[in-house]
């Protein structure tokens, strides 16, 4: 088919479908679908499962654990600042004693993991 | 994308003023009973269909993120709910036939014949869109009458861009065959 035999049927299609126009529903559709939403239907909005605050937190919690485990020295002069944060060391230092590294790293891990996962499966359920 | 009004009646809604949601219901019912009634052919069911539609967008409305129209997921939903009816219609094998002429109230006696001639080349043209596939119909009339792009019938008809293209091509030389066949069959007629 030319470019001008296309053109020719694209325009004539045009105005078939124009002319056809649309059809028309029944009034009292619009009036039960208001009333449909109005009565049983009360909308109630969809709460994500982890708000954005609770999310920072728990963000700002793990980036600490990492850094009080990794990246501080384990002297006894750095953990004995004041006597809140040295009561704080000093449980972690028991329970590191009886506990091992590993197992620490585990239960770390295992908490990405369900963030993570917490994320991942509201992506899922808000694309269903 | 969502134009910046419909966005405030999204905003309304979602801020529980659910009387907003006439706005969509008025703008888009038209579009959404035509989508529902030539493909399944029957002007009840395509009311339950549309109905449901609208009902399901309401509800899903927090999950909508305006990076479509509202009118392409709202057709979306109306287009596949009316295949699954007609899939059951076809399995039920209770095929209606149905006149899709609408009512009008004539007040002009003089435009009587021309509203007659009118009504008949309506009813002619839409009998020969009745006899494309619904894919076809559907995809004909988004964008012939409401001007939605490749893409965006695509998205709603859920199939790839070039697979638009080429049912659209199909669509119209169909659609002109079907009027000129019988246009032809009137002149050997008379």
């Amino acid at each position: 088919m030319s470019e001008a035999q296309e053109h020719e049927l694209d325009k004539f299609s045009r105005k078939v479908i124009q002319k056809a126009g649309l059809e028309t529903p029944p009034e009292y559709l619009k009036q039960n679908i208001m009333h449909a939403i109005h009565a049983g239907h009360t909308y109630s909005p969809i709460k994500g499962l982890l708000t954005p605050k609770s999310k920072i937190a728990i963000g700002v919690l793990v980036i600490g654990f990492c850094i009080l485990i990794g990246f501080l020295p384990q002297t006894k002069e750095v953990w004995e600042i004041s006597g809140a944060l040295s009561e704080f060391t000093g449980l972690m230092e028991r329970i590191s004693n009886q506990i091992p590294k590993t197992f620490f790293y585990g239960i770390l891990a295992f908490g990405l993991l369900i963030s993570i996962q917490i994320g991942y499966l509201k992506q899922r359920i808000n694309r269903n | 994308m969502t134009n910046p009004l419909e966005h405030t009646y999204l905003k309304r809604i979602l801020g529980g003023d659910t009387e907003a949601f006439s706005y969509f219901v008025d703008t888009y019912q038209h579009m959404a009973f035509t989508i529902a009634v030539r493909i399944v052919q029957n002007k009840e069911e395509a009311e339950d269909i549309v109905q449901e539609a609208f009902i399901k967008c309401f509800h899903r409305l927090p999950l909508f993120k305006g990076e479509s129209k509202f009118s392409t997921w709202l057709y979306r939903i109306v287009y596949h709910s009316a295949l699954d009816a007609l899939r059951q219609q076809k399995r039920s094998l209770s095929t209606q036939t149905m006149d899709l002429q609408g009512f009008k109230v004539v007040s002009d006696v003089s435009s009587v014949l021309d509203q007659m001639m009118d009504e008949q080349t309506n009813k002619i043209i839409k009998s020969a869109i009745q006899e494309l596939n619904p894919q076809q119909q559907t995809i004909i009339t988004l964008y012939y009458y409401d001007c939605l792009s490749l893409k965006e019938i695509a998205e709603i008809v859920a199939i790839s861009v070039s697979t638009v293209k080429v049912n659209l091509f199909r669509a119209r030389k169909r659609l002109y065959e079907l009027l000129k066949n019988h246009v032809e069959f009137e002149n050997r007629m008379r």
